[in-house]
């Protein structure tokens, strides 16, 4: 949007490009972002259920029971939420990199190429920085 | 008692700008009054294109002073940006119509914004809007599927939305056949004798 001036006339016509287009990008992101990990949690279940019937048929209600015999609460909320900030932090850092894009297509290849290493990279950082709160707050036993 | 440039719709005052090394304006001085209409004439990258958007505060200044309507336009307070911006309309060199609404949808984007109207007072105003420059029947098309000059058009009728006083045209005829100019510079004088009426 940029590098065709979509972003300039926006700004051109009195709106504010940052809360019409990035707000609502990043709290989609922090939003979506967990439920994404849900959909991913529960295709992993289902898949390990699968591949392990292949092998040793088992009951999905008994892979189910033996699964969850030693999950807490702990184990599966603070993990999922945390996601979250991984939705802040890849709305902000995407919103940002393509407000600041110029030079055309070229331009745009490189602000996308920036966005996906600097956001993979804070993404880690905070996955870092994270687990160390939950553990800390949800101290393992 | 009220200075008589304050409400001057536009005014520039020793204006320089450049980009790095490049000077592209230095030491410009500009006035139009009300019902003045002006072309800037240049050769390509002589900042004709600059000018517009230092003008609307999309970019601002090295130094000097710009002033619409007797608002300061560079490290001013966005919301008073923004209410000059809304009394100005700009038609980008290539249109920059929003890829992803529909031709009527381009147009209404602004009323939308910055209007009480009913939305079937907006679909009306859209469709006017639309029938001032020839595209009403184009009206739901998407803008990869109309032509340059067809982009020119809408472009023209979304920086009519708001009724503005003032028309910033960039290279309106840029890129486009002899006869589309044509079309669209007779379209430009036909809305400036309509708006004189």
């Amino acid at each position: 949007m940029k590098v065709t001036e979509q972003i300039d006339a926006m700004e051109a016509s009195a709106v504010d490009p940052y809360k019409y287009l990035a707000v609502t990008r990043v709290l989609a992101c922090v939003l979506m972002l967990p439920l994404l990990t849900m959909a991913a949690d529960f295709s992993g279940i289902l898949m390990g259920w699968v591949a392990n019937t292949l092998t040793e048929p088992i009951s999905l209600r008994l892979f189910m029971e033996n699964g969850f015999k030693d999950v807490t609460f702990s184990d599966f909320l603070p993990p999922t939420l945390k996601t979250a900030v991984f939705g802040l932090i890849i709305g902000v850092v995407g919103s940002f990199q393509g407000m600041r894009t110029k030079g055309g297509t070229e331009g745009v290849g490189r602000s996308v190429t920036s966005a996906v290493v600097l956001s993979s990279l804070f993404v880690i950082l905070a996955d870092v920085l994270l687990v160390r709160l939950i553990l800390v707050l949800f101290p393992v036993e | 008692m009220a200075n008589p440039t304050d409400e001057q719709p536009i005014r520039v005052e020793n204006l320089r700008k450049g980009f790095g090394e490049q000077k592209v304006l230095e030491g410009l001085n500009l006035k139009v009054e009300a019902g003045e209409t002006l072309a800037v004439l240049g050769r390509s990258g002589t900042g004709k294109s600059v000018l517009l958007k230092l003008l609307i505060g999309l970019e601002p200044p090295d130094s000097g002073s710009v002033r619409m309507f007797g608002q300061e336009m560079a490290g001013v307070d966005p919301k008073k940006l923004n209410e000059v911006r809304k009394r100005v309309g700009f038609l980008f060199q290539g249109a920059a119509l929003y890829d992803s609404l529909s031709v009527a949808k381009n147009v209404e984007f602004p009323l939308e914004r910055h209007t009480d109207l009913a939305p079937s007072d907006q679909e009306a105003k859209v469709r006017e809007l639309l029938g001032d420059v020839g595209m009403a029947r184009d009206a739901e098309k998407m803008p990869s599927e109309i032509s340059g000059g067809m982009k020119k058009r809408v472009g023209l009728a979304r920086a009519l939305a708001l009724d503005p006083e003032i028309l910033l045209l960039d290279e309106p005829t840029a890129g486009l056949d002899p006869i589309t100019s044509q079309e669209i510079a007779e379209l430009i004088l036909d809305l400036k004798r309509k708006k004189k009426r």
